[in-house]
């Protein structure tokens, strides 16, 4: 269409995010309403962060992950990697990717999202 | 000469073109459509999706064909979203341009990269629209049958374009806006000018909006307009000047068939509001008729909202009042009000109390009134209750919590984290898990009187996440024994009392311990990959599972290679975009040999 920009982008999505299905109890981020995590993937609330109460989840979708970095916590210190949103690249919280002792070892490979970094959705 | 006679007498007669009217042609593809939709399976696009796809390839063919393929008739829901991040914008100005007379769905969701430019040419009733300025163009939208449209993560959409949208849809009856950054009280206006019949508006979460902008829209709706409003989902939504005091009178006087509202995270909602919304329900003789009432996160409530909630909503049916820490403080009969509340909704199927308990309020008369109080008529309360979620109650006991459990006979999902929940609540389940007739979920993480041995005491099947089948499940790679929820008596051990051919649901149990037990799982794109890779080695396109695997390798989260075919421009068809090329000749040869013959005929019919 010569009327329409070429400067304009070609496809009408640019990134392939993931989708589910609108009836499914979610978590999603505080800014953008994006969808990053199931609530059924929750592992625990107990968590302590900055910003204060923080979530253990199994999984997350539509996330990208930050640097690796070794960090005090207050259970050891733990390799973690920050977790952004895929769609507005806010913080939402970190990944575990090796922790210390073997009491610790069940977080590895698990998220932490902040809970005043997303919203809880029930989708009822 | 002879030759040439010989071989134009060998050509195959093409009946389909030729002698089928259109609208047998129209059949056979809404058939093909409907078989499609018939097929389940995790690859990315299994099921209707697919069939969409096809539809597109299919409209390469020749004019005639894209003239069939794109007719209104098979478009009456465009939903691109599972891959619109290959939709080139030419083919999405195909698709919606000549859907426009008779599309009644449009779920733009997840079209980050749509311009109001291209939307405005798609859905322009001009074919070639003589203005060189797009917004001139606008003046010809004119979408009649629209009912609903979806516009969620659309963020190049300005305000401006989402408002003629609206204004050029006089029957739109959902309007999704949730998220949108764009949406500001221009849009508000809009709507509240041209849609005449609206049903549901869900503006959560668009920080540019006030509660004034909603007052306005609703003072100026007429009777008929309000009277078919059902459903207001206004999340997050904040509140500056004078007239938001008027928002839940405004409701209770005009919006008389409202059975949603969802005022979630809404700091601005205060208890007077509600004095005055029961106030003014007393004054006009009504209760009323709202079903699903979302308070979550309302901090500024207090605990005597609940007087002025009390016996004006009989047909409450989903109530979500959960992260409400300070609204109880530990004080004497504070529960006592939520209680006398609860007993006038008879009908209360879902109930979201989670973190409210916190201080106290949340105890067990009220799961004793779950469990078997009665109103004022002598109805059961609980008798419908399907989901009660009661995580950080301070003073709920375990016996209360078995009392709810034995005695409300629907009950599906029970959340008590962070709860005093003991073993005996997991035997009252494991008693349960036999007479309930749906599949029983049941959450106590972070309970420390569960501990390792209770949890290993479970000697009975149990998983620990509800499973689904589908593309959209497998960034959670989900087991079979997660997805299947019936397991056979010969499966789980001896100790329970069953008759060998009868069938049980496995429960969802969820503590500390069941996911200590439990594999993670990857990052999610790698999961997408995997799966799709997956299944098309299963369906046998050995070509494709080696573009997908070149696509795993890649890095990239791009599709298959038949993908790059969707992703060309149907009007020229050199033009490629960005993922064909870097795929190269490869591409389009797989894209023909998938459904032609090697010398690239078509040869579908």
């Amino acid at each position: 269409m010569e009327l329409m920009d070429p400067r304009l982008p070609k496809t009408t999505a640019s990134q392939d995010l993931h989708y589910i299905p609108d009836d499914k109890a979610v978590f999603a981020c505080a800014k953008c309403s994006m969808v990053v995590a199931l609530q059924d993937e929750l592992c625990s609330r107990g968590f302590t962060a900055t910003t204060g109460k923080a979530y253990l989840l199994n999984s997350t979708i539509n996330t990208n992950l930050g640097k690796r970095d070794e960090r005090k916590l207050l259970t050891g210190t733990h390799t973690c990697a920050d977790i952004y949103c895929a769609k507005c690249n806010a913080v939402l919280g970190w990944k575990y990717i090796v922790a210390p002792t073997g009491e610790q070892k069940y977080k590895e490979s698990r998220y932490i999202l902040e809970k005043s970094k997303i919203v809880k959705e029930n989708n009822w | 000469m002879l030759k040439a006679d010989a071989e134009k007498a060998e050509a195959p007669e093409d009946l389909f073109d030729t002698m089928l009217p259109r609208e047998l042609k129209l059949l056979i593809l809404k058939t093909l459509l409907r078989i499609h939709a018939e097929e389940t399976g995790n690859g990315r696009s299994c099921g209707e999706m697919n069939g969409r796809k096809e539809l597109i390839r299919l409209s390469r063919v020749s004019k005639g064909w894209r003239h069939l393929c794109f007719d209104g008739q098979l478009w009456p829901l465009v939903e691109l979203t599972p891959f619109a991040h290959l939709i080139h914008r030419d083919l999405f100005h195909s698709i919606v341009a000549s859907a426009l007379p008779c599309v009644r769905e449009l779920r733009l969701r997840g079209m980050d990269s749509l311009f109001g430019a291209t939307l405005a040419f798609a859905l322009s009733t001009q074919d070639r629209p003589k203005y060189k300025c797009w917004e001139l163009v606008t003046r010809t939208m004119w979408l009649p049958n629209l009912r609903s449209i979806d516009l969620r993560h659309c963020d190049s959409l300005t305000s401006s374009d989402i408002s003629i949208i609206v204004s050029s849809a006089p029957s739109l009856r959902t309007i999704n806006l949730k998220g949108v950054q764009a949406v500001d009280s221009e849009v508000i206006r809009a709507v509240a000018k041209s849609c005449r019949s609206l049903q549901c508006l869900d503006v959560s979460r668009c920080w540019k909006i006030t509660l004034g902008d909603i007052v306005t829209l609703i003072r100026s709706m007429d009777a008929h307009q309000a009277c078919a409003m059902q459903a207001l989902h206004l999340g997050g939504i904040k509140s500056i000047g004078r007239y938001a005091g008027d928002f839940l009178p405004l409701i209770a006087r005009c919006l008389v068939n409202l059975k949603t509202l969802d005022l979630q995270g809404c700091t601005y909602i205060f208890t007077c509001d509600f004095q005055r919304f029961g106030d003014v329900l007393d004054s006009l003789d009504r209760k009323s008729s709202i079903t699903h009432l979302d308070l979550s996160g309302c901090a500024a409530l207090k605990k005597d909202v609940f007087r002025h909630l009390k016996g004006r909503f009989p047909d409450l049916v989903k109530f979500e009042l959960a992260d409400l820490p300070y609204l109880f403080d530990g004080g004497r009969d504070e529960d006592g009000e939520l209680v006398e509340f609860l007993r006038t909704t008879p009908k209360i199927q879902k109930l979201d109390l989670e973190r409210t308990g916190e201080r106290g309020g949340v105890t067990d008369r009220v799961l004793d009134l779950l469990a078997y109080g009665r109103t004022s008529d002598g109805d059961r309360v609980g008798k419908e209750l399907v989901e009660l979620r009661i995580s950080a109650a301070k003073n709920v006991t375990p016996a209360g919590m078995v009392r709810v459990i034995k005695w409300c006979p629907n009950l599906r999902l029970f959340e008590a984290d962070d709860t005093s929940a003991d073993r005996s609540v997991i035997r009252e389940i494991h008693k349960r898990s036999h007479t309930c007739p749906g599949i029983l979920t049941v959450s106590m993480l972070d309970c420390h009187a569960i501990t390792q041995h209770t949890h290993h005491s479970l000697h009975w099947a149990y998983r620990v996440r509800h499973g689904w089948t589908g593309w959209a499940a497998t960034p959670f790679e989900y087991d079979t024994s997660e997805v299947m929820n019936t397991v056979t008596a010969e499966q789980i051990s001896a100790n329970v009392n069953v008759a060998s051919n009868m069938m049980l649901k496995l429960p969802v149990i969820k503590t500390t311990w069941s996911w200590k037990d439990m594999k993670t799982v990857r990052d999610w794109r790698e999961s997408r990959n995997v799966a799709e890779l997956q299944h098309a080695k299963a369906k046998g396109l050995a070509a494709a599972a080696a573009a997908a695997a070149a696509a795993a390798a890649d890095g990239g989260a791009d599709g298959d290679a038949d993908e790059s075919a969707v992703a060309q421009g149907s009007g020229s068809g050199g033009r490629r975009s960005r993922l064909g090329r870097r795929r190269g000749s490869a591409a389009s040869g797989l894209a023909m040999g998938a459904y032609g013959n090697a010398n690239g005929s078509c040869t579908i019919m």
